[in-house]
């Protein structure tokens, strides 16, 4: 099964698993109704994850990168 | 009126100029006309990007929405962006940049070389990307409305000429150069906006507390199906790796570090801007604006009402600047799809560089004169009607696009029916021929991902020099 995809690095494949892990945890039904701040928690969650995601990737990028150039 | 009328003015001229300057480079190679020489570094790419999808949906669109339909299921739509970005960059950036041609389209045919991927992934493009265009088009009308008081179709035809010239001449140079400018613009404008009526009330916080207490709709979420947000989020985290005018920026990058780097810096920027707006200005816009008709022309009264005039015309400029440095890209993506991909490949060998060359031009003018006409009579709530055409272009290129990059059994067969079935199975739904309850997107997508499994498990295998090609491409 492995064999069938061409190899991406790991901390890229984590990467990729947190994020889909942190929008699958953001649309749990629960957070639409529960509020905060005047605001339902999936907002709050969402508006989180448009931070989130560009800087760990990022960061994620910018780890490799200097692990490439040593 | 006239000192706003001045700015625009100036500005406008601006966007031509650089259009004449970069003609003379660009007008005479390909690579320079649809990828700027593949030369671009990654702070220019990176506010390039930026602008790029920063559109006037991203300035009035976005407010309009969040007052219309609340704050968090907006989030959910400019979030799937943002998500998007960051699969891009692992998932596209780098095999795309080391493939080393044009369009998305290129990619694709070279990965399944079949006549109905060459011509209807074009005809997909130009379909999504006109209705793209359109409702930027509406979004720079209603603006020199409301605060150059010039009337609607005016506007639209003064701003679409203006980015046909510079477009249609300067190709992705003079692009790249007015989206820096136009980038820059817009976030001075958006979060200076938001700082300052943070500062006249208090706190975010505060704002947001205010406004909810009167208008507790604008936090809420759960008077929506959960289908619709959901579909507003996976359309655009799908569209973003494939979409062609930010494909196009990765194939302009130094190379395939640069690209991904730009990738991530301009969604940082981008998220920054899309939180002032929404968190800032909407609540504010809210408590001041309660009953507004048409909502897309929150952000306008809100500087109308709190700015001088010499704000007011930068903020005009901005928003015009929002939708140049969009639909400029869009048009030069729908021009590439026609020119380069459908007529581009039949004139290849017989056509020289100049017919080649005179082709894209009136290609450019032919689309942008047939949006301008769809734009006299616009649709409402912009951010809704492009995300519908852009979901066409997510269900039926994400999953052959990542699927050719990263599994080694996607083949011709799977391919072409992925690129199929996503597309028919999208609009089936979008247009409500069949009604299943679910979000469009996520249907189409489904179909897609199954029909390319059926083609890569019981179709042929694929050949060895084809994934040798494609191994390479991720060193």
């Amino acid at each position: 099964m492995k064999d069938s995809f061409f190899p991406m690095r790991r901390s890229e494949g984590v990467t990729l698993v947190f994020l889909i892990a942190f929008a699958t945890f953001a649309f749990i039904p629960a957070w639409r109704t529960i509020e905060v701040g005047g605001m339902a928690v999936f907002g709050w969650l969402i508006a989180a994850l448009m931070l989130i995601s560009p800087t760990v990737t990022l960061v994620v990028f910018l780890r490799r990168r200097r692990g490439d150039s040593r | 009126m006239l000192l706003e009328r001045i700015l625009v003015g100036a500005y406008l001229a601006a966007c031509i100029g650089i259009g004449i300057w970069a003609s003379k480079k660009v007008l005479t190679s390909r690579s320079e006309y649809w990828v700027a020489g593949r030369r671009i570094g990654t702070a220019v790419n990176s506010m390039a990007i930026m602008a790029a999808l920063a559109s006037g949906g991203s300035i009035i669109g976005v407010m309009g929405l969040a007052y219309a339909q609340g704050i968090p299921a907006t989030l959910a739509l400019f979030g799937g962006s943002v998500v998007g970005f960051s699969l891009a960059s692992i998932l596209v950036a780098r095999p795309l940049r080391n493939f080393g041609k044009f369009t998305i389209t290129d990619f694709l045919s070279f990965r399944y070389p079949h006549a109905l991927v060459c011509y209807l992934v074009p005809v997909l493009i130009v379909i999504a990307f006109t209705i793209y265009i359109v409702a930027q088009l509406k979004a720079a009308g209603i603006a020199a409305e409301a605060l150059l008081g010039i009337p609607y179709n005016t506007a639209l035809a003064i701003a679409t000429v203006v980015f046909i010239v510079y477009v249609s001449f300067g190709g992705m140079v003079a692009i790249t150069w007015t989206d820096v400018i136009q980038g820059l613009l817009m976030v001075l404008v958006v979060v200076g906006t938001a700082a300052v009526l943070v500062w006249q009330v208090g706190s975010p916080v505060e704002i947001m507390s205010q406004a909810t207490a009167v208008a507790p709709e604008l936090g809420q979420v759960a008077h929506r199906p959960v289908s619709s947000y959901l579909g507003y989020f996976v359309i655009w985290a799908t569209a973003i790796p494939v979409i062609p005018h930010i494909v196009m920026r990765v194939f302009t990058a130094r190379d395939a570090d640069s690209a991904r780097m730009s990738l991530n810096l301009s969604m940082l920027v981008y998220s920054v801007m899309i939180l002032a707006a929404v968190l800032a200005i909407v609540p504010v816009g809210r408590l001041d604006f309660p009953g507004l008709q048409d909502a897309d022309e929150l952000f306008l009264r809100v500087m109308e009402t709190q700015f001088p005039p010499l704000i007011r015309g930068i903020a005009v400029a901005a928003v015009l600047a929002a939708v140049m440095s969009t639909t400029d890209a869009l048009l030069l993506a729908c021009s590439s799809a026609i020119a380069h991909d459908i007529l581009g490949g039949a004139m290849r060998g017989r056509a020289s560089e100049r017919t080649l060359s005179l082709v894209r031009i009136v290609t450019t003018w032919v689309i942008g004169i047939a949006a301008l006409l769809w734009a006299f009579s616009p649709p409402e709530l912009i951010t809704q009607f492009y995300t519908a055409g852009v979901g066409v272009l997510s269900s039926s290129l994400f999953v052959p696009t990542v699927a050719g990059l990263w599994w080694k059994r996607a083949n011709l067969a799977g391919g072409v029916g992925a690129v199929v079935s996503g597309a028919v199975v999208y609009m089936v739904v979008q247009l409500g021929i069949i009604d299943i309850g679910v979000a469009p997107v996520v249907v189409a997508l489904a179909a897609s991902a199954a029909a390319m499994i059926l083609g890569g498990v019981f179709g042929p295998r694929e050949s060895r020099e084809m994934v040798g090609n494609i191994e390479a491409l991720h060193r």
